[in-house]
């Protein structure tokens, strides 16, 4: 019963000392690698309570989430509501001083026909012009975008562009369903972007936008 | 497929009977359409494929038959897939959340809190008459879940931070107009009631236990 007490009368508090803090202070001073961003407080999206997260177990974390309206950057959304007219970003820093981001291992063996990709499918996307290479077990919801197909050969760092998802009980066909998430730099700043499939066909407007507004926050400019 | 043309290997048939789970017993809000029927229906259908997985150091990697169980909808068949497979550290909470607690043991707190966080849920969707149905949450989490340990890049490969599970459940819940903040967000807190002595419970503005986790985050969807 004290502990409940305690407990209750610390939420309060806290919940009051919030409210002083989101008045008093606009923005986050967040380091990412030799990056210092000033993210204002109106971006930051919460993490998840205990009830529906593991307390051990899980990766290291870092990062820190936002979310960010296209009208921000300049762009105009396709519609409204849900992920058509937001950015759902995951920023953390990094020390990789390649220009195109390190891919992860599905990626690759995407390229490469390995592991789930082995008897991968490959399709080309005359909507966005791109290849869709779907592991055979995820066909139709589950693919990565390339460039190019990767049986014309090259390298994957250069020609992938995007891993999508469609939901279940849909064919994957519809872009405003489906999800899609891209990596963007800027610095030693590394933003894992998601954003609604209806959008990669504005990917370029979009990383420039989003780049301008890092340079909006970025403590050194 | 409308506009795409397959260059490498064709479509193929999924579902097919299998193990299936015993105790899952809570309906969906309204469920309307014929895909909701088959999420429902599927949702535990098919054998786990559990004997396939092999857990690495790096993580426990989406392996045989999960991402098809991702794909056709069978949540808690991926799940229990996941959590036999001794590597996502995840997939009991899952469980646990999407009605399937005896398969886990689940204490007593860990059902009354699924159970308080569903109610909310359910009631939120059908307040907002928002066209969506719990299944269909629960399988486009589980999908997303999939994805994201595919294309996990940071870290350890293919084991989630808290950051990255935030990422995608802010993804499905905001495509579905749901706030974040409802999504197991809310403490309930005993406490003796008055004179007679009866057990009460002090339920925290969920907002305000969203704030312990970000100190002026947004938490509107």
């Amino acid at each position: 019963m004290r502990a409940s007490v305690i407990l209750a009368l610390y939420l309060f508090l806290t919940s009051i000392g919030t409210s002083q803090t989101q008045g008093t202070k606009k923005h986050l001073d967040m380091n990412f690698g030799s990056t210092t961003l000033a993210i204002p407080h109106k971006y930051l999206l919460p993490k998840l309570p205990p009830t529906i997260v593991p307390g051990t177990g899980l990766d290291a974390d870092s990062g820190v989430l936002i979310k960010v309206p296209l009208t921000d950057l300049g762009i105009e959304p396709v519609s409204r509501g849900g992920l058509t007219d937001s950015l759902i970003v995951l920023i953390s820093g990094t020390s990789n001083s390649e220009s195109t981001a390190q891919l992860a291992p599905d990626t690759i063996d995407a390229w490469n026909a390995a592991g789930l990709y082995q008897d991968r499918i490959i399709e080309f996307d005359e909507t966005v012009n791109l290849y869709r290479v779907y592991p055979r077990a995820g066909h139709p919801l589950i693919w990565q975008y390339f460039k190019a197909s990767p049986l014309e050969g090259g390298s994957p760092e250069a020609l992938w562009v995007a891993s999508c998802m469609a939901p279940p009980g849909t064919d994957g066909t519809a872009l405003i369903d489906i999800s899609c998430q891209i990596i963007s730099r800027y610095k030693s700043v590394e933003s894992q972007i998601t954003l609604a499939g209806k959008n990669i066909q504005a990917l370029d407007a979009i990383n420039d936008g989003y780049c301008r507004l890092l340079a909006r926050w970025d403590k050194a400019l | 497929m409308g506009s795409f043309s397959v260059s490498n290997g064709g479509g193929f048939g999924g579902g097919g009977g299998g193990v299936g789970a015993s105790n899952f017993s809570r309906a969906g809000a309204g469920a309307t359409a014929a895909t909701e029927a088959e999420l429902s229906e599927s949702a535990e259908s098919e054998d786990l494929g559990y004997d396939e997985i092999i857990v690495t150091e790096k993580g426990s990697p989406i392996t045989g038959k999960q991402p098809s169980l991702a794909r056709n909808g069978q949540y808690l068949a991926f799940w229990r897939s996941r959590y036999l497979g001794d590597g996502d550290p995840v997939s009991r909470t899952a469980l646990i959340g999407w009605g399937d607690s005896d398969f886990v043991g689940a204490s007593l707190i860990e059902r009354l809190a699924a159970d308080y966080t569903w109610a909310k849920l359910e009631e939120y969707i059908s307040k907002n008459n928002l066209p969506v149905t719990m299944q269909r949450i629960a399988a486009e989490l589980a999908l997303a879940h999939a994805v994201t340990v595919m294309n996990d890049r940071r870290g350890i490969s293919n084991l989630l931070s808290l950051t990255e599970i935030a990422e995608y459940h802010h993804t499905v819940c905001g495509k579905h107009s749901i706030p974040p903040h409802l999504f197991g967000g809310t403490l309930a807190i005993p406490y003796l009631a008055g004179r007679s002595g009866g057990l009460g419970f002090l339920v925290a503005d969920p907002k305000t236990y969203s704030n312990l986790w970000c100190n002026g985050c947004d938490s509107t969807p």
